[in-house]
């Protein structure tokens, strides 16, 4: 090799290393800030050794917490998809599974329901079992479990190979990390001694947890030991007739002898209680909240399962709700997530229930968030009262409606009675109260329409009580056709009163100037545009003026176009020889959008 | 050789404002509070800044294992800028957004 491709060749090298060592120091960085969850593959084995700790595990509150940061570091590091905890007994004789586990989809239930405890006199069927038989890294494939409910479990999972990595603490295993992945292949030398350099650097901080939650425990015992002694001593006395000692002041906070009262008093609430770790993990869930959500118990389905699992909804019952909206997962983010209606239907309420969630960060003493919790309430009852209330208040203000509606009406006819008395004594507004008349009874038809059973204006029903009543007002004769998919359209209601009067004022017209020959009136769709025709013949030789605009229009006219929305509606006129034709077309914008009522309107 | 690199940032920063499609792959595991947050962030820095001309792929290394080595990642989460090159790894949460924007030059250092 010549001396410049040596140099080529240790320029490469220069700069992979750099580019290595520049993306250690970020990974570094990272972990100071507490940003990193896990480390994945190595950058030698310095990074390993240095910053293990930094993740989190020897600053975790419990033992379960420590040994889930070391699975996760673990299953994360090595590729492995699922990994549960078992913790040695104190004489070694015997492993029970731990509630640590991390990783795994919803199936991975099914391995935490079986057996809980391995003997070291069966050790020989089991890998956990043996790793603490011989303090070595055990490898397994699903096949060669016993068989037996945990191979029967493993098998439904659909995993294939497995490891055990004992833990060892001065010589003596203390736990066994046993850990599976679906691919069924031997991991290599690498991986193993990778995991093993990790369970090696982490086991005695995990270990230290396990004992200072031991002297905990320890310290908790004697303290209620010294209480119940102490009440003892205060009857003994009180018994031999001496004055009771003072009792201690008492401790009003939650302490350690509350903590088997937490369960019952949780399930006597009447909502349902949530909890999840700083993991996401669901620690705690009432019975009433295990009873709304369906028969799932909720802590055995990982929380990014629960939208589709337990089928939850936005309020609308039609979104499906997302893993981020969730009130519990909001919380875990540090938001506080006040009163929000869910909608949750499954298999157990295929009916479904409304649900109103609320949820809050919990915090440690020190402010560090520690997890979650969410309250849940089952509101169907209350929500199918309310609509019921709020159907019964519609109904009586549509009932109300319809009387205000009637006696607007009954005024009219009142107003036109009265108009017409003082007409018999004041000759003179006779003609005045001729034109008024019918607009004032166009007027109340609309009121009395109003007053019917749906509170609506139909196309129908008013051409065709605006047309009788000029009939019946004046002696004129007339024919009405309305086509059949346009008698029931509903008017919007500001132009329900216009319509009315611009009708009647086209129906006089057309009985002024027609011949006495009925006056047509009819009503077609033209595209998606309604039109009105209302037309009249004259008589032979009378001469038609032209009204489109040629300057001739009568005051009547004048009203027509005035009253007829500009930009919603036109009005045009024809004639053709001796009939005259008036046009009004109405832009779909005129009608409201509800449905024609059942039977359609007459 | 520094030129050439600045002319490559530079490049970087023209695409951001000229409509080249950035692809971002963000490597997760599982869904921890960490993972969930660098999301969220992902999601709100690229709304803010690369609006329509981004692609962002999520990576759970909990289902994909294998994908960790195969794409040289150390820790998660780890956010990847494979376009517009030359690629670029940012670790972390990605809740410091200044850092991220500097990390993926859409923001002048």
């Amino acid at each position: 090799m010549d001396t410049d491709t040596k140099l080529t060749d240790l320029s490469r090298e220069n700069r992979r290393l750099a580019i290595e060592l520049a993306e250690t120091r970020d990974v570094l960085r990272a972990i100071r800030r507490g940003e990193v969850d896990a480390l994945v593959s190595s950058g030698g084995d310095a990074l390993y050794g240095i910053q293990l700790a930094a993740l989190g595990i020897d600053k975790a509150e419990t033992y379960v917490d420590s040994l889930v940061l070391l699975l996760r570091q673990i299953c994360v590091a090595g590729g492995w998809q699922y990994g549960e905890a078992w913790a040695a007994s104190s004489d070694r004789q015997s492993l029970h599974r731990t509630s640590a586990w991390y990783g795994g989809d919803s199936d991975a239930i099914r391995l935490r329901e079986c057996i809980v405890r391995v003997l070291l006199e069966d050790a020989d069927g089991s890998v956990p079992g043996k790793a603490l038989k011989t303090g070595k890294t055990q490898v397994a494939l699903a096949e060669d479990l016993s068989a037996g409910e945990r191979k029967a479990a493993v098998t439904q999972c659909g995993f294939q190979t497995s490891v055990a990595f004992p833990v060892v603490v001065a010589g003596q295993v203390t736990a066994v990390l046993w850990l599976w992945k679906k691919e069924r292949e031997a991991p290599d030398h690498s991986t193993l001694a990778q995991g093993e350099s990790i369970v090696a650097g982490c086991g005695a901080m995990v270990q230290r947890k396990r004992e200072e939650e031991i002297l905990r425990f320890t310290v908790g015992e004697l303290e209620t030991a010294v209480r119940e002694r102490a009440r003892e001593v205060a009857r003994l006395t009180r018994e031999k007739g001496q004055p009771a000692p003072a009792p201690p002041p008492r401790d009003v906070s939650f302490d350690a002898s509350h903590v088997p009262l937490l369960r019952p008093m949780l399930d006597c609430m009447s909502e349902g209680v949530v909890v999840a770790d700083h993991y996401g993990r669901v620690v705690q869930c009432n019975r009433p909240a295990q009873e709304i959500l369906g028969d799932d118990p909720p802590g055995s389905i990982s929380l990014n399962l629960w939208p589709d699992v337990y089928g939850m909804y936005h309020a609308d019952r039609v979104t499906r709700l997302d893993y981020e909206d969730m009130p519990l997962v909001k919380a875990l983010r540090g938001l506080t997530v006040d009163r929000t209606e869910i909608f949750v239907r499954n298999g157990a309420c295929p009916e479904g229930r409304t649900l109103e969630m609320a949820a809050r960060p919990i915090a440690d003493e020190r402010g560090a968030q520690r997890g979650a919790v969410a309250v849940l309430e089952d509101v169907t009852q209350r929500r199918s009262m309310d609509d019921g209330r709020l159907q019964q208040a519609l109904a009586q203000r549509d009932t109300l409606l319809r009387e205000v509606h009637h006696r607007i009406k009954n005024n009219l006819a009142a107003v036109i009675e009265l108009l017409l008395r003082h007409t018999r004594d004041e000759p003179k507004f006779q003609k005045i109260v001729e034109q008024v008349e019918p607009q004032l009874r166009a007027i109340a038809i609309v009121h009395g329409l109003k007053a019917g059973t749906d509170n609506a204006v139909r196309l129908g029903p008013l051409v065709k009580a605006v047309t009788d009543n000029i009939a019946r007002l004046h002696g004129a004769k007339a024919e009405v056709t309305i086509a059949d998919t346009l008698r029931g359209l509903r008017l919007l209601e500001e132009e329900s009163v216009p319509l009315a009067l611009v009708l009647n004022e086209l129906l006089v017209n057309a009985r002024k100037h027609g011949d006495g020959a009925p006056v047509e009136v009819r009503a077609a769709p033209d595209g998606e545009t309604v039109v009105i025709t209302v037309a009249n013949s004259v008589a032979n030789g009378s001469r038609v003026p032209d009204l489109n605009g040629g300057g001739a229009e009568g005051q009547g006219i004048s009203l027509v176009r005035s009253l007829l929305p500009h930009d919603r509606a036109s009005l045009e006129f024809e004639n053709a020889g001796d009939r005259v034709s008036a046009i009004v077309r109405l832009a779909p914008e005129v009608f409201g959008d509800d449905p024609a009522p059942p039977g359609g309107a007459a | 050789m520094a030129a050439p690199r600045q002319k490559k940032e530079a490049g970087a920063r023209r695409g951001a404002s000229t409509g080249t499609t950035w692809k971002l792959r963000l490597y997760v595991a599982g869904q921890t509070p960490r993972s969930v947050a660098a999301i969220a962030n992902l999601e709100m820095i690229c709304q803010q800044h690369l609006e329509g001309r981004h692609e962002v792929e999520v990576v759970d290394l909990l289902k994909n294992p294998k994908l960790a080595r195969d794409h040289q990642i150390l820790a998660v989460p780890t956010l990847v800028r494979q376009l517009p090159e030359p690629a670029r790894k940012i670790i972390g949460d990605l809740s410091n957004v200044e850092r991220v924007l500097v990390g993926l030059e859409l923001h002048p250092a």
